[in-house]
């Protein structure tokens, strides 16, 4: 480097003009507006993941639901022709053995008779349990009998046992109980199909008194297609069939109330805390023996999808509106150096006024603080149904809400001069909430919930501490 | 980051770096837009201040990185890389009566570069004062190394002729009016 470079450097290297002061404004605008644009992408981002979450319950249980009607429809409609083979019906091969095919009748020609398992109403096992009351029936319980050698076939039952009559080769056919259990006939030669009960299935006639057996049965009870044909009867279950309170079953399911999975409810709440918080180990300057109580109005409105117990996303609009009061006292060391004021900024001593109190050989300054907040926020969670009785349920809430908007209006401040009102942004809350609800209708539901919400990282007590609070709220859901 | 808090860092460093943008882009508009967008940048760039070096580098880094998107704009690298370039230089003598001690040296020597035009002004607070090499100031304004070089030759050149004799007044007269 040449003297003439050297003079150059070592004069303008390190120089300082004073920044003309509006510099400063525009950046602080400019930082404020790039907290915003961060908020909102955050605010969005979550919105987003929220949408995804929703889309993909309503996926769920839009797949939930055609599966169900599929399985419906599977069990009531003709099967497809894959599954014909699958579910050929098993050949009664004695009661203690497999299942005995009870079925029915009409339109024989559209019921696949290969396919009867599904449509069957069988007796499995134990059935001699069962039709042990089913007593008289006209030739005693006749439940099948086997003209041909079928060696897991019921051979030696007598005429007591009699379930079906193989006409010609076919293993499996229940055809021409004349009397007694008349299961079924089929007049044509399909090994399988079930057609035409003669005289309806007469199950049995009871003459000796069993309250639980079948009564009343005249010629047989016959069973209605629709009923049988979307049953799959268990052989505990033919006393059941044989009564009918299948049919009542059956009713019952048709008549099922339609879901409302939607939503809304509304609450509005108390909001309120205290809280006393002693430091243990003072650093000068610090904070220490912090007193917060704040009490006010929540308002919140939330828009929700019941998918099935556990999963019950919500998304909600809050709004918060209360008062605070701030204590705290602060120690300072004796040569007067208080570090920071409630706002955060560096503070030198002589701007407090005046000492109360002496803590060793600290001076401890008590400040009050009263403040006005109002919030806004967005939130988003999950409901969990923990208990539902008839009437009434038990569920928590687990959510996250974000704070679009936070105004602080500083009403007073001893000993500090705080002239402007403050604002902050996009304070991020945790809540889990408690409530009970009580159903007033069909669509009503009256509730009351306990929340506790925590904020890390707060921004409305100055300091960026955690604060916390809890809110009583009373509301009403209506679902749709 | 708090902006309380970044208000500290602005005030610790802003006459500094304001001086910075002066002696680049010379005009007092075009210097406090460069100052304020550096900083603005720096406020979005703190999370990734790794910590090596000095923090008042890293920031000095970016505002000259502003000053220099300033030039650009103004197309300073283009008349640059399209102007003769000396192949000969003659160190021509030098001689400027001054004093260590002189307050208005500082202000005769900005003023004295303010005289050059843009792209001298560049490669001098460049190479000269920041003390960037040629490669480094060819990577940083797209020129290439030997045009920074001749280039720096003519800024010298002409340095020297504002400086020599009795210009010094009126440099520092000019000055006084400029400012």
């Amino acid at each position: 480097m040449t003297e003439f470079d050297k003079l150059f450097k070592d004069n303008l290297k390190d120089g300082k003009v004073e920044a003309p002061s509006f510099v400063w404004d525009n950046i602080e605008n400019e930082i404020e507006e790039e907290k915003r644009k961060k908020g909102l992408f955050f605010f969005f981002r979550t919105l987003g993941i929220l949408v995804v979450l929703l889309s993909l319950g309503f996926v769920y249980w839009v797949i939930g639901d055609l599966s169900q009607e599929t399985q419906f429809e599977t069990i009531v409609s003709e099967p497809n022709s894959s599954s014909k083979q699958a579910n050929q019906i098993l050949e009664p091969i004695g009661f203690d053995d497999s299942p005995t095919a009870i079925y029915s009748k009409k339109k024989q020609g559209d019921v696949d008779k290969k396919n009867i398992n599904k449509k069957e109403a069988y007796v499995s096992g134990n059935l001699l349990t069962n039709v042990d009351r089913v007593e008289g029936l006209s030739e005693g319980s006749l439940l099948s009998k086997e003209k041909e050698g079928d060696d897991n076939a019921a051979e030696d039952i007598d005429k007591e046992l009699l379930l079906s009559e193989e006409k010609e080769g076919g293993d499996n056919g229940v055809e021409d109980i004349s009397k007694g259990l008349l299961l079924s006939e089929e007049k044509e030669g399909d090994d399988n199909g079930v057609e035409d009960i003669s005289e309806g299935l007469l199950l049995s006639e009871e003459k000796e008194g069993d309250d639980n057996a079948v009564e009343d049965i005249e010629k047989g009870l016959l069973l209605e297609d629709e009923r049988t044909d979307s049953m799959f009867i268990e052989n505990k279950d033919l006393t059941i069939l044989l009564t009918g309170e299948v049919a009542i079953e059956n009713t019952l399911r048709e008549n099922k109330p339609p879901k409302r999975p939607f939503f809304i409810e509304t609450k509005v709440g108390y909001s309120s805390y205290k809280m006393s918080l002693w430091n243990s180990s003072f650093v000068f300057g610090d904070l220490s023996n912090r007193k917060f109580k704040s009490s006010g109005l929540n308002a919140n409105v939330s828009f929700g999808y019941q998918i099935n117990a556990l999963l019950n996303p919500m998304i909600g609009f809050n709004y918060n509106r209360k008062q605070s009061e701030f204590n705290y006292s602060a120690l300072y060391d004796d040569e007067g150096y208080f570090s920071h004021n409630i706002q955060g900024n560096e503070m030198p001593l002589d701007e407090i006024n005046d000492s109360d109190l002496l803590c060793n050989q600290f001076i401890l300054n008590d400040i009050k603080a009263v403040f006005n907040i109002t919030s806004f926020s967005v939130t988003v969670g999950n409901r969990f149904n923990l208990l539902q009785l008839k009437k009434i349920g038990i569920d928590l809430d687990l959510s996250y809400s974000l704070e679009i908007s936070s105004s602080i209006e500083v009403e007073s401040i001893d000993k500090i001069d705080v002239s402007e009102n403050l604002r902050e942004y996009f304070n991020s809350k945790i809540t889990a909430g408690l409530n009970i609800n009580y159903q007033l209708s069909k669509q009503f539901k009256l509730f009351i919930q306990a929340e506790y919400i925590f904020k890390p990282h707060n921004s409305n007590n100055f300091h960026r501490s955690d604060a916390h609070e809890l809110i009583n709220s009373l509301g009403l859901r209506f679902n749709f | 980051m708090d902006s309380t808090a970044f208000k500290v860092i602005y005030q610790h460093y802003a006459d500094k770096l304001y001086y910075v943008c002066l002696r680049y882009l010379k005009n007092r508009p075009d210097a406090c837009d460069a100052l304020q967008e550096g900083f603005i940048q720096a406020y979005k760039k703190i999370p990734s201040f790794s910590g090596k070096g000095s923090f008042e580098g890293w920031l000095k880094r970016i505002i000259v990185n502003k000053c220099l998107e300033f030039l650009r704009s103004r197309k300073v690298y283009e008349e640059l890389e399209n102007s003769q370039i000396i192949e000969d230089y003659y160190e021509q003598p030098f001689e400027f009566d001054y004093s260590e001690e002189d307050e208005n040296l500082q202000k005769v020597l900005l003023n004295a570069i303010n005289q050059l035009s843009d792209g001298y002004r560049t490669i001098v607070n460049l190479v000269i004062i920041e003390g960037y090499s040629h490669k480094e100031v060819s990577e940083l304004i797209g020129i290439s190394v030997s045009t920074s070089r001749s280039q720096l030759v003519r800024a010298r050149s002409q340095l020297k002729k504002y400086l020599t004799a009795d210009q010094s007044v009126q440099i520092i007269n000019n000055y006084y009016d400029r400012i």
